[in-house]
């Protein structure tokens, strides 16, 4: 959970109608762009979004939704 | 083609179009300025001669009292300039007034945005796609969080906080030149017809909209209205106005502000916003990289902004980019 915390940090929640492959794709273009960032606050906000998408993933899978 | 546009420099204070000794922009009065809008971090007064739009240069005249030096520029007409190179303003879609500036040279083509969106705005013509060599763009909100949600759902959000709280007002923040006249244009337009009352420093600026044809309804002035009579309305000021002693005559205010910058909690709570509105006059992640799609320039250049995303998405692109880093543009309150 290294993102538990930044993830409050967005209002204006990430689609709900994202399926796994956008997703997953999503997931892919904010860490390859995360990788470039310097400006610290520029670095917190991405952060907090690929937290964001992390944790929908997570919620997406079938055994973690059945569980949770 | 070879890119280099030697003709094109980008310096500390603005970009400069060499053969024609002549600015786009400048942070510093200079003798011949391309202005792009009437936002000041872009239209500073004091130069020799000035090259706008009309409705820009109507923008600088009411902030900086004076026309002198003002040659206006309408959209389409293109200019011949010194040194050969023609120039040609493209609406911009950002604020009334707002151009992209395509200059032309020895046979290459230059776009320079200035700051743009390309959703409708009901204030301003849409940003006019045009194919370039290099397009130098802004990057405000160049990262892959910021998707700014259908403006109408926004709006929406406010008209349910003003008709939940009949005795509370809703004082909507908004950044005087633009952001104000779009949202009172949008409210109109979803069907708000009630008056919209204003902080004074707002007023000249929507007269202005007015008088330049944009339709804004009834607007009444705070300074107006006692404070009963504001109770169940919504009043617009600028960002800085909105937990200053002015906003203490208001009934009970929900504070709101309209900005790209309200994606980001920590922006919404360092102005103590209850009703955070994600409205930007800026082209969010999905409007930049689908601009330098459809523009397909061999170069895109950055201004300003989250250019180290953008520069990195051009890359992951196989597209030529260049960082600019130009300073001097604020986006604290877009």
């Amino acid at each position: 959970m290294r993102h538990a915390m930044s993830a409050s940090m967005l209002y204006q929640p990430i689609p709900t109608d994202l399926n796994a492959i956008d997703l997953a794709e999503e997931l892919g273009r904010a860490r390859r762009i995360f990788l470039a960032l310097n400006d610290p606050e520029d670095l917190r906000i991405l952060e907090a979004y690929i937290a964001e998408l992390e944790a929908r993933q997570m919620r997406s899978r079938p055994g973690i939704a059945a569980a949770s | 083609m070879a890119n280099d546009a030697s003709w094109i420099r980008a310096e500390p204070q603005g970009i400069h179009v060499v053969p024609a000794n002549i600015w786009i922009d400048p942070s510093r009065p200079v003798d011949a300025a391309l202005v792009t809008h009437g936002h000041a971090d872009h239209a500073r007064g004091g130069h020799g001669k000035t090259i706008a739009t009309p409705e820009t240069l109507a923008i600088m005249a009411l902030r900086y009292e004076t026309r002198d030096g003002a040659t206006p520029a309408a959209y389409g007409e293109t200019l011949r300039l010194p040194g050969g190179v023609d120039a040609t303003f493209l609406p911009a879609g950002h604020v009334l007034g707002s151009a992209q500036i395509l200059l032309e040279h020895a046979g290459e083509r230059v776009i320079v945005t200035g700051d743009y969106k390309r959703r409708a705005d009901p204030t301003c013509p849409a940003f006019a796609v045009t194919p370039c060599d290099i397009f130098i763009t802004e990057a405000t909100f160049a990262l892959p969080v910021f998707r700014h949600p259908p403006v109408e759902q926004e709006i929406r959000k406010l008209l349910d906080a003003q008709a939940a709280n009949p005795d509370r007002c809703v004082l909507v923040g908004a950044y005087a030149l633009g952001k104000a006249q779009r949202v009172i244009a949008e409210l109109r337009r979803a069907g708000y017809h009630e008056p919209i009352w204003l902080h004074g420093a707002l007023e000249r600026m929507c007269r202005l909209y007015e008088e330049l044809g944009v339709g804004l309804g009834d607007l009444r002035l705070v300074a107006d209205a006692g404070k009963a009579d504001l109770a169940g309305q919504i009043v617009l000021c600028p960002p800085g106005a909105l937990n200053d002693r002015w906003s203490r005559r208001l009934p009970d205010p929900i504070t709101a502000m309209a900005s790209g910058w309200m994606r980001v909690r920590q922006r919404a709570v360092q102005r103590n916003v209850e009703l955070p509105l994600v409205i930007s006059d800026h082209a969010d992640w999905d409007e930049l990289t689908a601009t330098i799609e459809e523009v397909n320039p061999a170069e895109t250049w950055i201004t300003h902004g989250r250019d180290d995303a953008l520069l990195r998405w051009c890359e992951l692109h196989q597209r030529r980019g260049r960082a600019l880093a130009l300073a001097g543009y604020e986006d604290e309150d877009d």
